[in-house]
This record gives C-alpha cells, sequence and structure tokens, in this order.
C-alpha cells in the first residue's frame, strides 16, 4: 500500500515538475515574442538566449535568436556597418549551432540565407556579388528539404525580383510566383510549438505592391 | 500517510516560492564604464536578465548552492563567475573586450587582403578582375598596389627592389613552382592560374609570416573557393579564344571543371604588332577542382595542366638579322588540401602541391631544354588558446629537381646538369593581445637545407598598437633567407641562402568609406649571389654580394566619396641599390624605377547598367646599361605611362559584353635601350630601343552563364 501511494505520489510530482518545465518553456518564448513586439529587441534576443541555453535540445529558440538579431539590421537606419557586422556575427554563431541541434532543417537553411541578405542589405558593393549565389545556394537547400516550406520560396523570389528591378524588368511572373506561395502558409503542419509559421503578411504586401 | 503530504507540500511550495534568492551587480568595462544590455544569467536555467543603462541588473532564482553564472556582451570576451548563489550579490561584474572582435587591432603590417575577411580587406573579391588593364590577370592587377614596380614587359611580380624569384607565389598555404605563363619576345608573362578560381588572396610586400620560408621580399598566397554555390556552365567568346566551365554540386562534394584555347592569330590580323611572328601564342589549359565536405572540415583537390607554344622572329643585333625563336611549355600543377576542426580550439591545414614544368627553347641551332619537378608538403596547426593567445605551428617539406640540357643541333655539343635537394622547415608563431588595442606577433622559422647541410633560424616580430577606432600603427623586423636559382646551383651546390632584413613602420586609417595607409621600409640584404663571366662558363660564384633598399609606400582607398566613384591611388617611393649577380659596383637593378604612380577608378552606371573602369599607371625612368658610355647601368630609360580602360556591360542577368583597352591614348613606352655584345669598326656597340610589341591591346568578350537561378553571371569571371 505505501509502496503504491510512494509510486503515484513520484509520479505525480514528477508530471509536475514537467508541466512546469514545459510551462517554462512556453511561458518564457512567449515572453520573448512580446519583448520584441513591445520594441525591446535587445532584451527579446537575450531572452531567447536563455531559453537556447537552458534547453539544449531546443532549436527554436536560436532560430528567434538570430532571426531577430538579422531583422535589426534590416530595421535600424542607425546603426553603422561595424554594429550591423557584429549583430550578423553574432547570428551567424547562433546558426552554426543551431544547425548542429537540428540538422536538415529546411527553416535554418532559410534562416542562414536571410543572415547572407543581411550582408548584401548591408554593403552591396562588398558583399552583392560574394554572397548572390551562395544565397541562391541556400534557399535551394531549404526547399530541397521542404518543397513547401513557404519561406524559403518568398525569400528566393524577393531576392530575385531585386535583380529584376535592377534590370528594369517585368516584375509580374515573379508575383505570379509569390501567389502560389500564399497557400502553402496555410498548409503549413507544425510538428513543435514555437516553429516558425510567419511571413504571410510580409508576402502579401509584395503582392499588393506588385499591383500598383 | 502524514509524511508523504508534507513531502508533497513542500514539494509544491518549495518549487514555487521556497528560496528565492536575488542576484545582483554591476557590469562594466576595463575602463568602469557601465555596460547596457549585456545579457547575463545562470548557466542551465532560465533565469537571468540584461543590465540597464547603469550597467546594472538584478534577478531572481530558485536554484541552489554552487552554480555557473555567465555573461555575455557584443565584442566582449564571455565571463564564466563560479560560486554559491547566496554569494551573488552586489557583484561587480568587469568584462574585457575581445582581441578577436571586428574592431581589434590587427598585427599585420606590409598585407593586402581581398577577399570575405571585410577586417582586413583591401581589396573587394572582385577588385582583381574588375580593373582596366588588368586583363583578367591577378598578378596584373595586384600592380596597382603600393611596393610593386610594374615591368610591363615582363608581367611579372616585382616587391620593394626585389627580383622577381624574390616574391613567392602560393595557393591554399602551398608552393606554386612556375606561377606564370612561358612567354618570349618582350610579351609580358600572366599568372598561370584562373582568377576566378580562388575567392579571396593575401599579398605581403615584408615582414610576413613564419609560416612562408624561401621568399626575401614578398608572398602571394591565393585561397581556393570553399564551395560553389550551385551548378552552372560557363561560356566564353573572346577575341583571343575560347572557354567554357562547368560546375556540378551535390550534397557535400563538388567538382568544377574549365578548358579554354587561346590562340592570338586572329588577334594579329587586326591589331598590328613589332614582333615578327610566325605562330603566335597558342595554348590549351584546363583546371579541375574537386571539393569534399568532412565533418568540420573540407577537403580539395586541384589539378591543372597546360601547353602552349610560341615562335617568333627576334633581331639579334650581332648578327644583324632575325633569328628564328620558338618555345614550348609543357605544365601540370597539382594541390590537394585540408582544413579541419580537431577540437573547440585547434584546427589542422594540411596538403601537398606537386608541380612538373617542361621548356623547350629552341633558338635556330640551339636547343634548350629543362625540367623541373618539385613537391611542397605542409602539416600547420593553429590553436586558440584563449581570446588573448593564439599559436600557429608546423612543418613543411620541399624537394625540387631541376634538369637542364643544352645541346648545338648542328655539332651535337652538349652542356647538361641536374640538381636536387630538399629544404625542412619547421616554424611556431604566437599572436598575443595584451589588449584591444595592443598586440605582439612573435615568429621563429627554422630551415634545413640538404644541400647545404645546414640548418638556419630565421626570427620575426610585429608589433600594433591602435590609437583610436579608426588609426593604428605597426613596426615590424624578420629575416628572410632564399636559396639561390638553380641555374647557378649547376655550377655550384654549396652556395648559401641569399638573406634579407626587412624593417617596417606602418600607419594604417580606416573607415567604412576609406582607407588610408603609409609604409615605411628598410631592407638589408647579404649574402647575394656573384659570379664573374667567364669565356663559356659563369666564374667565382660566391655569395659575396649586398645590398639595400629602402622607400616609402602610400596607399588611399574611398568608394563612395564620391557618389556613385570607388577608386585607390597607390604611390610608391624606392630607392634601391645592391651589388650581386655580375654587377662592378653598386647600382640600381634595371627592374627597379624609384617613383610608381596607379590611380584606379571604378564607376557603375546604374542607367546603362554598365562598370566602367579607368586605370592610370606611371614610372620614372628604368636604369639600363650603355656600354657607350662609362659607368655602370647610368642611363635611364622614358618614363613610363599607361592609361586603360574597362567596359563591362550587364545584357541581362546572365549574359556580359566586356570590352577593354591598354594604353588607349597610345603613350609611346620605351624599357631602355639593348646593345650587342661586340663593337663596330668605331668602337661603337649598335644599340636597339626597347619597345612593347604593341603599344595598345585590345580585347572583346562574350560570357555567359547557364544555371537554373538565372541570376549569377560572370561579372566575377572578368
Amino acid at each position: 500500500m505505501m509502496k503504491n501511494i510512494i509510486l503515484v505520489l513520484s509520479l505525480i510530482v514528477t508530471s509536475l515538475v514537467f508541466a512546469q518545465a514545459q510551462g517554462q518553456y512556453e511561458s518564457g518564448m512567449q515572453q520573448a515574442f512580446k519583448l520584441w513586439e513591445d520594441k525591446k529587441p535587445v532584451e527579446s534576443v537575450a531572452l531567447f538566449e536563455r531559453i537556447g541555453q537552458a534547453e539544449p535540445k531546443k532549436w527554436q529558440p536560436l532560430y528567434y535568436a538570430a532571426q531577430f538579431l538579422i531583422v535589426q539590421t534590416f530595421q535600424d537606419g542607425k546603426m553603422t556597418i561595424e554594429d550591423k557586422s557584429l549583430l550578423l556575427e553574432k547570428a551567424k554563431e547562433i546558426i552554426a549551432n543551431a544547425h548542429k541541434r537540428s540538422p536538415d532543417n529546411s527553416e535554418i537553411w532559410t534562416l542562414e540565407g536571410l543572415l547572407y541578405t543581411g550582408y548584401v542589405a548591408m554593403d552591396p558593393n562588398t558583399y552583392g556579388m560574394m554572397y548572390t549565389s551562395k544565397i541562391m545556394g541556400l534557399h535551394a537547400k531549404a526547399v530541397e528539404l521542404n518543397p513547401n516550406n513557404p519561406r524559403a520560396h518568398a525569400n528566393q523570389i524577393e531576392y530575385e525580383m531585386g535583380g529584376a528591378r535592377f534590370f528594369k524588368q517585368d516584375l509580374a511572373p515573379f508575383c505570379e510566383r509569390l501567389k502560389k506561395v500564399l497557400p502553402m502558409f496555410d498548409q503549413q503542419e507544425l510538428k513543435e510549438p514555437f516553429d516558425p509559421s510567419r511571413g504571410k503578411e510580409r508576402v502579401e504586401e509584395v503582392i499588393k505592391s506588385c499591383s500598383q | 500517510m502524514k509524511l508523504p503530504l508534507i513531502f508533497i507540500q513542500v514539494l509544491l511550495f518549495c518549487s514555487s516560492l521556497c528560496s528565492q534568492t536575488t542576484i545582483s551587480g554591476v557590469v562594466l568595462d576595463n575602463k568602469e564604464m557601465p555596460i547596457i544590455g549585456a545579457n547575463i544569467f545562470l548557466a542551465n536555467t532560465y533565469d537571468g536578465s540584461i543590465t540597464e543603462a547603469d550597467g546594472s541588473f538584478s534577478f531572481t532564482t530558485s536554484v541552489e548552492g554552487e552554480q555557473k553564472m555567465v555573461i555575455t556582451y557584443l565584442g566582449y570576451e564571455t565571463k564564466e563567475v563560479k560560486g554559491d548563489v547566496s554569494t551573488m550579490s552586489n557583484l561587480r561584474i568587469k568584462l574585457r573586450e575581445s582581441a578577436m572582435a571586428l574592431d581589434a587591432v590587427e598585427i599585420t603590417a606590409s598585407t593586402f587582403k581581398a577577399g570575405d575577411n571585410s577586417k582586413v580587406a583591401v581589396l573587394k573579391p572582385l577588385d582583381v578582375v574588375t580593373t582596366a588593364g588588368s586583363m583578367g590577370d591577378n598578378i596584373a592587377a595586384l600592380q596597382t598596389l603600393p611596393g610593386t614596380t610594374s615591368n610591363a614587359e615582363d608581367g611579372r611580380l616585382f616587391v620593394r627592389g626585389g627580383d622577381a624569384r624574390e616574391t613567392r607565389i602560393y595557393i591554399d598555404g602551398l608552393k606554386v613552382f612556375t606561377p606564370y605563363s612561358r612567354s618570349i619576345g618582350g610579351t609580358p608573362q600572366r599568372g598561370r592560374y584562373s582568377p576566378f578560381l580562388f575567392k579571396g588572396l593575401s599579398f605581403s610586400t615584408g615582414g610576413y609570416s613564419a609560416a612562408y620560408g624561401q621568399a626575401l621580399s614578398g608572398i602571394l598566397d591565393m585561397n581556393t573557393t570553399d564551395n560553389p554555390a550551385q551548378t552552372e556552365t560557363n561560356l566564353s567568346l573572346m577575341s583571343v579564344g575560347l572557354g567554357i566551365g562547368h560546375t556540378q554540386k551535390w550534397d557535400k562534394n563538388s567538382l568544377s571543371l574549365s578548358a579554354s584555347y587561346i590562340d592570338l592569330t586572329p588577334y594579329y590580323w587586326i591589331v598590328p604588332t613589332r614582333l615578327e611572328v610566325s605562330s603566335p601564342f597558342r595554348g590549351f589549359s584546363g583546371e579541375t577542382v574537386y571539393r569534399h565536405k568532412i565533418n568540420d572540415g573540407l577537403i580539395k583537390w586541384y589539378v591543372a595542366g597546360e601547353y602552349a607554344r610560341i615562335r617568333v622572329a627576334q633581331y639579334d643585333l650581332d648578327l644583324d638579322r632575325d633569328q628564328d625563336v620558338s618555345i614550348d611549355n609543357y605544365n601540370i600543377y597539382s594541390n590537394t588540401s585540408m582544413t579541419k576542426l580537431l577540437t573547440d580550439k585547434t584546427s589542422i591545414q594540411t596538403g601537398f602541391s606537386a608541380g612538373i614544368n617542361k621548356d623547350q627553347l629552341r633558338l635556330e641551332d640551339i636547343e634548350v631544354d629543362s625540367e623541373l619537378s618539385g613537391l611542397n608538403a605542409r602539416l600547420a596547426f593553429k590553436t586558440i588558446v584563449n581570446d588573448h593567445f593564439i599559436i600557429n605551428y608546423g612543418t613543411d617539406f620541399m624537394f625540387q629537381e631541376d634538369v637542364f640540357e643544352s645541346k648545338i643541333l648542328s655539332s651535337n655539343n652538349i652542356f647538361d646538369g641536374t640538381v636536387n635537394r630538399t629544404i625542412t622547415g619547421n616554424f611556431v608563431e604566437s599572436d598575443y593581445f595584451f589588449n584591444k588595442n595592443t598586440a605582439i606577433k612573435l615568429g621563429l622559422r627554422g630551415e634545413y637545407a640538404s644541400l647545404l647541410k645546414k640548418y638556419e633560424l630565421s626570427p620575426r616580430i610585429t608589433l600594433a598598437q591602435k590609437l583610436n577606432d579608426n588609426s593604428q600603427v605597426s613596426a615590424a623586423w624578420g629575416m628572410f633567407t632564399q636559396e639561390v636559382d638553380s641555374e647557378f646551383l649547376f655550377y655550384d651546390e654549396g652556395v648559401r641562402n641569399e638573406r634579407a632584413q626587412h624593417f617596417l613602420m606602418n600607419y594604417n586609417f580606416k573607415t567604412d568609406q576609406q582607407i588610408f595607409r603609409v609604409e615605411a621600409y628598410y631592407k638589408k640584404y647579404d649574402r647575394l649571389l656573384t659570379y664573374t663571366d667567364g669565356q663559356f662558363v659563369l666564374e667565382n660564384i660566391n655569395n659575396d654580394g649586398n645590398g639595400k633598399a629602402y622607400g616609402l609606400d602610400v596607399f588611399w582607398r574611398a568608394d563612395q566619396k564620391i557618389k556613385n566613384l570607388d577608386f585607390w591611388i597607390s604611390y610608391g617611393w624606392l630607392v634601391n641599390e645592391r651589388k650581386y649577380l655580375n654587377y662592378p659596383e653598386f647600382a640600381t637593378p634595371p627592374f627597379s624605377t624609384t617613383h610608381n604612380l596607379s590611380v584606379v577608378t571604378k564607376r557603375f552606371f546604374s542607367k546603362i547598367k554598365s562598370q566602367v573602369s579607368l586605370t592610370y599607371q606611371f614610372s620614372s625612368g628604368r636604369p639600363y646599361e650603355n656600354p657607350n658610355t662609362n659607368g655602370f647601368l647610368n642611363e635611364r630609360s622614358n618614363e613610363f605611362n599607361n592609361l586603360s580602360f574597362s567596359w563591362a556591360y550587364l545584357i541581362s542577368q546572365q549574359k556580359i559584353l566586356f570590352v577593354s583597352a591598354s594604353n588607349f591614348p597610345g603613350f609611346r613606352n620605351s624599357y631602355g635601350s639593348r646593345y650587342g655584345s661586340t663593337p663596330d669598326v668605331n668602337g661603337i656597340f649598335p644599340s636597339e630601343l626597347i619597345r612593347p610589341n604593341e603599344d595598345r591591346f585590345f580585347f572583346i568578350g562574350f560570357f555567359m552563364t547557364l544555371s537554373e537561378d538565372k541570376m549569377k553571371n560572370q561579372l566575377d569571371n572578368l
């Protein structure tokens, strides 16, 4: 009798502790997203990094830490090249770590494409020619791993549009391709909580600008 | 039953409330200034915070006992503090700026880099090929940098008063035995390897790393591309030939094949040349690169082969008629290298290169065959001990055999020789950063030469000090040795290595938009090779020569300082005197010019989708020897001027039209005079002005890329 009670109790305790840990992960991630939405990028990235080191099996916190580092370099107009390089270097490190945790993950390859797009956006003269084909290769790899990854398709098409704008080519075919990507956003199957799912709004905006 | 209940209560209670410890403190830099936004947390927990505007932080934790606290901040060394959480309050934590940070002091004086490492790159990856006048030759593009003296009729690299042989060329850290293509009759030599195989290069004009030996003046190390981005096919159609290349990419492997055929025949139909060409330059070349990814590393195998033939009629002053000269060149070079991370802190770089070069020179009745076979192997390690201390160490081995045979065909008179030798080198070099602003590099290289049976040490040192965010000064000293050319070793295998000492002072200023550097140098040569001319052979071969070279190199590059314009200006001032070879007295050698100036400009015109580049080069008169006057090497040629133009037009993402013209204003350049060896009846030596074969050179090419990705083009091939 006593044995059984202890067994039941210890099961309860374990599941409590487990539930708490799970709850901690979820609330931590949500808090980090909230910080980002509240325009506190440094705090947000720091929290994702903390979660990333406390949860050595999860790649998602690292994914967002790196993504938000890269996105800052696109958004912050006041940043110097030196500052941006620091953020991108750090993102590069985090992405390498994320690859180790989740090899052959289409989302991480897409993110690496975004990283080098960040370099090109920062200093097109230096990095444009150097990284263009690398970015293409990263997107291709991401699509190969998951042909229905809408972010991999969208980032690739947007990058190609940059070149087409330069050569003053017709953008309509790119918009047609983007329209085909839209349904992929609705068909995403999220295996784990916080798997990347965003990007639809961005694609819709670009499509809108096409028709103008 | 009571016991377990209490147990549960305690557990539930504890997990939320019991023993909440507050951890607090302040994070400062080494100047006691607060660091804002540092990430501070207990390892393997969620508990942490970032620092406020005053550097302070505070957070609570429920963990207890011995814990590890981690503090990270961009550009600073990560710090770990171990201790009992109960003692972690009111902490004062100081972070050290990382010496690995992007803005840390650099300990590389005299080095120009091109490639993706923006910290030290002076040249952008495409500069090598988009510089007007370089004609797709990376060696020619480097001659727009200070410290080089451009010898337009020679084409090779001459660095700071040194002979061309004093600058050694490497691919992926391994020696290239015959880096230049063969030429005769005053046509400049070109780099043998196509520039688009390389992702970057490092060109050092003095004070270089102990990892390199056997070079008195300069080192050029070119790095092959690690990983091609995609599968593609390239086609090129040029006014001088055809080229085709294909790259196939798989998951962990990639293979690139390329072949080209160069023929100057059609070119000479259109452009007049002074050279009596009976059979213009014709050559086939092919290259293969195979790359294989391994865990934390990469293996690369590169092999290139070339056959070229040229035949001209060259005027001989003594005979007063044209002589028929031809050269056939066969060259194979292979390079295998591996880089791999062994542990978190140590990486290995190893590999070997092998080369065979065969030249067959025919000068009417004389045939000269020479054959070189060489092998270079290398094993090097790099250990990052910590953020302030890096050690490079390793060993290298070189074997070279030179066979030489000279025949007079009619009389079957043969003069021949063979020389074999090995050189084994060991090196150790440490970079120590006292802090982010001050660093020292100490290097020591030892070499054992089999012919001399001697082990010789060459110490090297570089000090660097950062003055402020944008500028730094550095100073370097080093000893460098190099064996004499094999043509002298045929006579005497006991000739010692030549030796040079470099003293350098460098100032470097860099912002996002511009780079300015100025460097003063003094080079002291001793044990230079000397000989006297005997009737048929060289006599008195010895190491009695010495010399000195000193000067000032200035480099300024600015991008977007003037809207849309990217330009650089190089100026080099050089004083060079030596007594070597068969010189009767101290003199400035013919390849050495006092003033050297290059202005390179590039501008992209979006409207016409074109990149236009203009390059101007100037050098003062070159010394030459006039036997009709007293003294030695006293005469000076006219100044050299060259203005070149190139235009790359992007027809679409995958098609490019490229047009270039060297010396399009047609400056009348000459490189001094050559004289006959016997005086005429009046005691005057006959002479002839040395002029380039063509004043202008034109090039038109059409380049096309076929790939799935329609954006890639061959601009980086130009």
